[in-house]
């Protein structure tokens, strides 16, 4: 027993650690939601109002869409006692992300002690440590965890949620219930994918307790009381202004024109199509969602070695659905892509987080039940997956803390704070009038978070030239990034500064006197 | 009826089939490229201070291949691709055949069907580039349809309810007719296609 706690707790530390260490330098920077995020929670801890001066918003609106309020609230907490720092912007992912590794723990021990059939009790410690020690080491959640990512709040009240809920089931003490249900209506406040996601589950509770005979009228009053909480957002989502992202991302675009027979048809199977993506061995295992700021280039969500685990224990569950344990977990793969399915790029990372819950409870059941084995050619094939797991968990962070950031630097904002820094040396010093040729697009989102009162003029990359009518001043700096940018050859100008991608010799901006 | 409908899935899988008639090779995720992994590994260490001992565990040959064997050989088994490539019908045989394989005593069709579909991409992952076109192509097919057709068929003589059979058929080959004649577009992520 001492040993386990002992196991238990270094485990702990251990997700501390990977979470924590280094947090402003790996990933490199702070990519353009973390600004957005950085920059109104900002706004309201010293205004009270976000960047477009509405108080207190229920929904902050971004560049094109608009941002769920939980992870923004948490950041301005963060803010309120670190000040404006990187680190703040990223605490409450750190800080959610190593309290779901708890939470998953305290999750499955709850599942084994309410289906004593799900683990033998002799295996539960190790079954028990092996799954909150591949939470720990998930890529998956270390990478998202690392990151102002809305995504990992939602997730923390997400597990916490079903942590409640299954508690409940057992204890049925009804503050768990409300605090299950309260989590769950959370959730919805926290990313888009759980306004699928949270409905379903939600009805899925309702059904359990059904089905168990525990519905009283005060328990419908608090399923009811939830469902009000869940509908403001979930109301929003159907508006115009709500729907801004999904119009963004629907899979369904270019098909919109197609006969409406055509669309009954083929909605469905780009939904299969999208949906079945999710739950391949490519995305989950071998390559991610190719997006380099949800995955490392070259690895996948989760290990390669994981992969047997999983298809073994998914077909085990499905052969055992009938057991509350195998059922509880199949619901959350199943349910887990339902938001992704409906969007593009299908397979996203960030939408099928939920899935790393179930995913990482059935390796953890493989690995338990290859422990235990007393077959002599499994013991052997356990030895042998043990080297590789060892090997490929060395791999994964030997890239992401040793050459991921440099291999993604752009994609993390790479040069945006070097350049707004040396703008503002500038204008302060002479009086420049600032133009700045679109970096990458959305260019004003680091603009804004890393000096919000650096005047600039921001103009198309190509185009003809024209002085912005704005700038009276005489003096002029122009930035851009197109090395052979064409307005330099009409434009007599003088090379001010190169700003590198940081800890690289990458220029990423040059900045003329013109 | 469980012949006619396995024959009925066996003509749709041969119709999805005579789509990849319109392309001229399988795309670089099915098979290793020799010259890509070399300079994967030489870009990753270029220019890098790593301690020398970090790139011969972390940076050599035989991490880089195995990896490679692994992605390219797994991407036979993309849901997506196999949907363009075996049909939903054929898909969901897939399916139930891997259920089967894990859950029932092997016979030796089993042994025959997993061994064809097990080996078949590992064949492909390693000389696919080299071999004619038309030739792997029916190679695969073959080794997936033989696979899918004896999931299938467990699923159907394992099923005892009547109703569940005719609408699991019923939606699968539906949802293959439908995806034949108006979702066919997306081959050309899987296949080059001869313009």
């Amino acid at each position: 027993m001492k040993l386990y706690t002992a196991a238990l707790i270094a485990i702990f530390v251990l997700a501390f650690i990977i979470r924590f260490i280094g947090l402003t330098q790996v990933p490199p920077g702070l990519y353009i939601d973390e600004v957005s995020i950085g920059y109104n929670a900002y706004k309201i801890l010293t205004t009270g109002k976000d960047e477009y001066g509405a108080p207190m918003p229920m929904v902050f609106k971004a560049f094109g869409e608009y941002k769920m309020p939980v992870y923004i609230y948490l950041t301005v907490a963060a803010m309120a006692i670190l000040g404006k720092t990187e680190f703040a912007v990223r605490l409450p992912g750190a800080a959610t992300g190593m309290a779901t590794v708890v939470i998953f723990y305290f999750l499955l021990r709850e599942v084994t002690t309410f289906d004593k059939t799900f683990v033998e009790k002799k295996r539960e410690h190790a079954y028990l440590l092996f799954a909150t020690l591949l939470f720990t080491l998930s890529p998956w959640h270390v990478m998202f965890s690392r990151t102002g990512f809305e995504a990992t709040a939602g997730l923390f009240f997400y597990i916490l949620s079903l942590y409640l809920f299954v508690r409940f089931l057992r204890i049925k003490n009804p503050v768990l219930l409300t605090g299950s249900l309260l989590s769950l209506a959370t959730t919805v406040y926290s990313y888009n994918s759980y306004k699928a996601a949270a409905p379903v589950t939600f009805l899925f509770f309702l059904y359990l307790l059904l089905k168990n005979k525990m519905v009283t009228k005060k328990i419908w009053g608090r399923f009811i009381i939830t469902a009000l909480i869940m509908a403001p957002m979930l109301l929003f989502t159907l508006t115009a202004s709500g729907s801004t992202r999904f119009a963004q991302t629907s899979a369904f675009v270019g098909y919109e024109s197609k006969p409406l027979q055509v669309k009954l048809l083929t909605y469905p199977l780009i939904y299969l199509q999208n949906y079945s993506s999710y739950l391949s061995t490519t995305y989950l295992f071998s390559w991610g969602d190719g997006w380099d700021r949800q995955h490392v280039p070259g690895f996948g969500n989760q290990p390669r070695w994981q992969l047997l685990f999983f298809l073994y224990v998914f077909v085990l569950a499905i052969l055992y659905r009938k057991r509350f344990g195998f059922a509880f977990l199949l619901f959350l793969v199943f349910v887990s892509p339902l938001a992704g399915g409906l969007t593009r790029p299908s397979p996203h990372a960030v939408r099928s987080l939920p899935l790393i819950i179930p995913f990482i409870a059935f390796v953890a059941y493989g690995c338990t039940q290859l422990l235990f084995t007393e077959k002599r050619y499994l013991k052997i094939a356990g030895i042998f997956l043990l080297s590789i797991a060892l090997y490929e968990t060395g791999l994964f962070y030997h890239y992401y803390f040793n050459l991921y950031p440099h291999e993604t630097i752009i994609s993390w904002g790479g040069g945006y704070k070097d350049t707004v820094q040396a703008l503002t040396a500038y204008q302060t010093q002479n009086k420049y009038a600032v133009i700045v040729s679109q970096i990458v697009g959305n260019d004003y989102a680091f603009f804004k978070y890393y000096n919000d009162k650096l005047q600039y003029t921001e103009i198309a990359p190509t185009g003809p030239w024209q002085r912005p009518n704005k700038t009276l001043t005489p003096k002029l700096l122009y930035v851009t990034a197109n090395a052979k940018d064409p307005r330099l050859t009409i434009l007599p100008h003088k090379l001010l500064k190169e700003i590198y991608s940081p800890g690289t010799t990458d220029v990423f901006v040059r900045i003329y006197e013109i | 009826m469980n012949k006619v409908i396995i024959i009925l899935i066996l003509i749709v899988q041969v119709l999805f089939l005579t789509n990849f008639f319109q392309c001229h090779y399988f795309n670089e995720p099915f098979y290793i490229h020799t010259r890509d992994v070399n300079l994967q590994l030489e870009g990753d260490i270029h220019g890098s201070k790593l301690p020398l001992w970090t790139i011969r565990l972390f940076h050599n040959k035989i991490e880089a291949y195995a990896i490679a064997f692994y992605d390219s050989y797994f991407y036979y088994f993309y849901f997506p691709f196999l949907l363009y490539f075996l049909s939903p019908a054929g898909l969901l045989g897939l399916l139930s055949g891997t259920y089967f394989v894990i859950t029932r005593k092997k016979s030796r069709l089993t042994w025959f069907a997993l061994t064809a579909v097990v080996i078949a991409p590992a064949i492909g992952a390693l000389v696919l580039g080299k071999l004619p076109f038309k030739i792997s192509l029916f190679a695969l097919w073959l080794s997936f349809v033989v696979f899918s057709l004896y999931g299938y068929h467990t699923f159907l003589t394992h099923q005892k309810s009547k109703l569940i059979i005719i609408l699991t058929t019923g939606i699968a080959l539906g949802a293959s007719i439908a995806w034949f004649l108006f979702y066919n577009d997306g081959i050309g992520a899987y296949c080059h296609i001869v313009h």
